[in-house]
């Protein structure tokens, strides 16, 4: 286990005051919480009153909040020719705008580390993607520590917990501690823990105060220790099933395996997996436009798509579904654990939930542990 | 609590902030650039060259490349597509591109005209490690459209001259009319000092009177020495398979042997996860090799 960074500020925070807060909140930043729309939980903007329709108690939203960094489409820059009377061209490109700030509220612990994952890929290296800088800087996040990980949950397969801190400025432990059923929506509290100064800031600020964020009662720190332990303490189901996921340098003598086309008989292709998957980052870049003007954006992509690799003299690097079934994988569990050393997953489960064909990360490291080498 | 974002990579690195775009800051926004001159290379008109300029002079003065880096060019409301850079950085400005029809990009760029706009940003990719060949002789063996990278590498060293042994350029192409850069191979080069051009094609016409064979069977028939000695190849496919083997016939070893990669890019910096071989990106790892390099990864490429 990670060590546990030293709280910067603790809180209590009222059921009943959570509706304020977020709206106090909302006045100086987009705020991004679990809603329940129609039956599901997204991951969306909140609307001005939408507080109450907050989703505090469904583990899983569909989509996971990797949007808030990197949008399902972002526009990079926008173009315009132009050719004047003598048939002299101009081009002028202007870099899109920097984004508003955005909290993150509700966020689970998997998904918060999530983003630190992101972290690697775009803040690392020669190159520092600086329209992701621009959202990674502004953004704010609230977790909520899982009182009862779902069936599919495997984060203790990564040493994350259901009580982990990485990736988030502030986490809410409901006070009651971890178990079964939902809170009263009337009763209890949270206990906040900030830390890092952005969330400290959060919990210090007037408005948090207004809206009912108080100090620890004098005497309930010990309590608090303890609830915060329970939480981090706690074991996922699948998460307990697996074990800790060791595959990274088995698989490097499996690349040839004929394993990779057993699994990939079972994928249709469809990308749900890339989609709904807090640390599937590959994009994309396109134009839009005509007549002269346009936006250049970029766009979640899939390695399960046969066109991902196309060249444009025809060649296809990865022309059966066999060599991109085991791209996201080995991607996942083994070039990336090469470049930044650990692995491109939280243990979220979405895969385990949303694959039509129950094809999944867990699943496949189980496979590749009993295989020959 | 932002310092920790851009703090040292995992490898222990320190990130740069990429400065290529300056008037725009941002990583992924080129610079306005002007196609200045569009040569045809071959009788078909299927590859030109296109000579371009930055219209910043700023950022003309801020790029610096070296042979083996690639650029990425950008036709507004088409696409962007990268490209290995064909002049030597010591000819200066402008830049040149050779550029093959075969897709959209590509294919807008054929359709441009001199004083069309474009975007250029980059240079990107590793480079061709010069340094390591100090007093070595130095084979380079190209075919078709992949001398375009390799002209500018043999225009590096030959201004560079003393600081390499003997130079044998090996090229070939389906007809005479397919041979790329002429000026350079047909007079250039062959005038340098203790420097040699050996041309071939597949088939040869009423205009040809030179050898007809195919790249790989040429070169074992000239049969260079692998002794102190470079081999830098690039071409199609199906020529650098063979070629390889004919190398090796020839006693070279993986160590001697460099060749430049190209797989689809969307970011051309290593994060849009597109072209990995592994767990290189050609983007940024590559995308120059040795073969011993390249046995090391996965063969999906």
């Amino acid at each position: 286990m990670a060590s546990i960074p030293v709280p910067k500020a603790t809180k209590l925070v009222p059921r009943t005051g959570l509706g304020a807060w977020i709206r106090a909140l909302t006045a100086g930043s987009t705020v991004m919480a679990p809603v329940k729309d129609e039956g599901k939980s997204l991951f969306r903007e909140l609307e001005p009153g939408e507080e109450d329709l907050i989703d505090l108690h469904t583990v899983h939203t569909v989509n996971s909040p990797k949007g808030a960094i990197l949008p399902q489409t972002e526009a990079l820059l926008t173009y315009q020719s132009t050719t004047d009377g003598e048939g002299g061209k101009s081009l002028r490109l202007e870099p899109t705008a920097g984004p508003r700030p955005v909290i993150l509220f509700g966020v689970r612990p998997c998904d918060a580390a999530a983003v630190e994952l992101f972290n690697n890929v775009f803040l690392t290296g020669d190159f520092v993607d600086d329209h992701y800088k621009s959202r990674r800087d502004g953004l704010t996040v609230v977790a909520v520590a899982c009182r009862q990980p779902a069936k599919a949950c495997f984060c203790t397969a990564f040493d994350l917990s259901p009580g982990g801190e990485r990736g988030a400025d502030v986490v809410l432990y409901d006070r009651s501690g971890p178990g079964r059923g939902t809170p009263d929506a009337g009763s209890g509290a949270f206990y906040a823990v900030a830390y890092t100064d952005k969330g400290e800031a959060l919990l210090e600020s007037s408005e948090a105060a207004a809206a009912g964020v108080a100090p620890v009662p004098a005497g309930e720190g010990q309590d608090l220790g303890r609830v915060v332990a329970a939480y981090r303490g706690l074991e996922t189901p699948l998460g307990a099933k697996l074990g800790r996921v060791d595959v990274a340098s088995k698989l490097d003598n499996l690349f040839e395996s004929p394993y990779w086309e057993k699994v990939a008989a079972r994928c249709i292709s469809c990308g749900t997996c890339t989609f709904v998957c807090p640390t599937c980052y590959c994009f994309g870049v396109a134009d839009c436009g005509a007549g002269g003007g346009g936006v250049r954006f970029r766009y979640w992509d899939s390695c399960k798509f046969p066109q991902f690799m196309l060249m444009a003299a025809g060649h296809n690097p990865r022309p059966a579904k066999k060599a991109r079934t085991r791209q996201r994988f080995m991607h996942k569990l083994n070039y990336y654990h090469h470049r930044y050393g650990e692995y491109l997953c939280v243990g979220c489960g979405r895969c385990v939930e949303s694959c039509p064909v129950g094809l999944h990360l867990p699943q496949v490291v189980g496979e590749v542990r009993g295989l020959e080498q | 609590m932002n310092a920790n974002l851009v703090g040292p990579g995992p490898s222990g690195e320190t990130p740069v902030v990429f400065g290529g775009s300056a008037a725009a800051g941002r990583l992924l926004v080129p610079e306005v650039a002007t196609i200045i001159d569009i040569r045809d290379e071959t009788a078909s008109g299927d590859v030109k060259t296109f000579k371009v300029r930055m219209d910043r002079p700023e950022a003309e003065e801020a790029w610096s490349h070296l042979p083996g880096q690639c650029a990425m060019v950008s036709v507004f409301g088409v696409g962007e597509a990268m490209i290995s850079i064909t002049s030597s950085p010591t000819r200066g400005w402008p830049l040149e591109l050779s550029i093959k029809r075969v897709g959209r990009v590509t294919g807008a760029l054929h359709d441009s005209q001199a004083g069309d706009k474009i975007g250029l940003r980059g240079p990107y990719g590793n480079r061709f490690p010069t340094e390591e060949w100090k007093g070595k002789n130095l084979l380079f063996v190209a075919g078709g459209i992949g001398l375009a990278p390799v002209r500018c590498l043999i225009d590096y060293c030959l201004a560079h001259r003393d600081q390499f042994g003997h130079v044998d350029i090996v090229y070939g192409a389906r007809s005479p009319g397919d041979l790329c850069f002429k000026d350079c191979i047909f007079n250039r080069w062959s005038r340098q000092k203790d420097t040699t051009v050996s041309l071939t094609v597949d088939k040869g016409d009423e205009t040809w009177t030179g050898p007809t064979a195919l790249v790989p069977m040429f070169l074992e028939e000239l049969g260079p020495s692998p002794k102190n000695a470079v081999a830098i190849t690039c071409g199609p496919p199906i020529m650098i398979k063979f070629t390889l083997q004919s190398l090796a016939k020839l006693g070279f070893t993986d160590d001697q042997i460099v060749t430049t990669l190209e797989l689809k890019m969307q970011c051309g910096v290593g994060k849009c996860g597109r072209c990995n071989i592994g767990d290189k990106y050609v983007c940024v790892d590559g995308p120059v090799f040795t073969l011993s390099q390249i046995k090391e990864l996965p063969n999906e490429f």
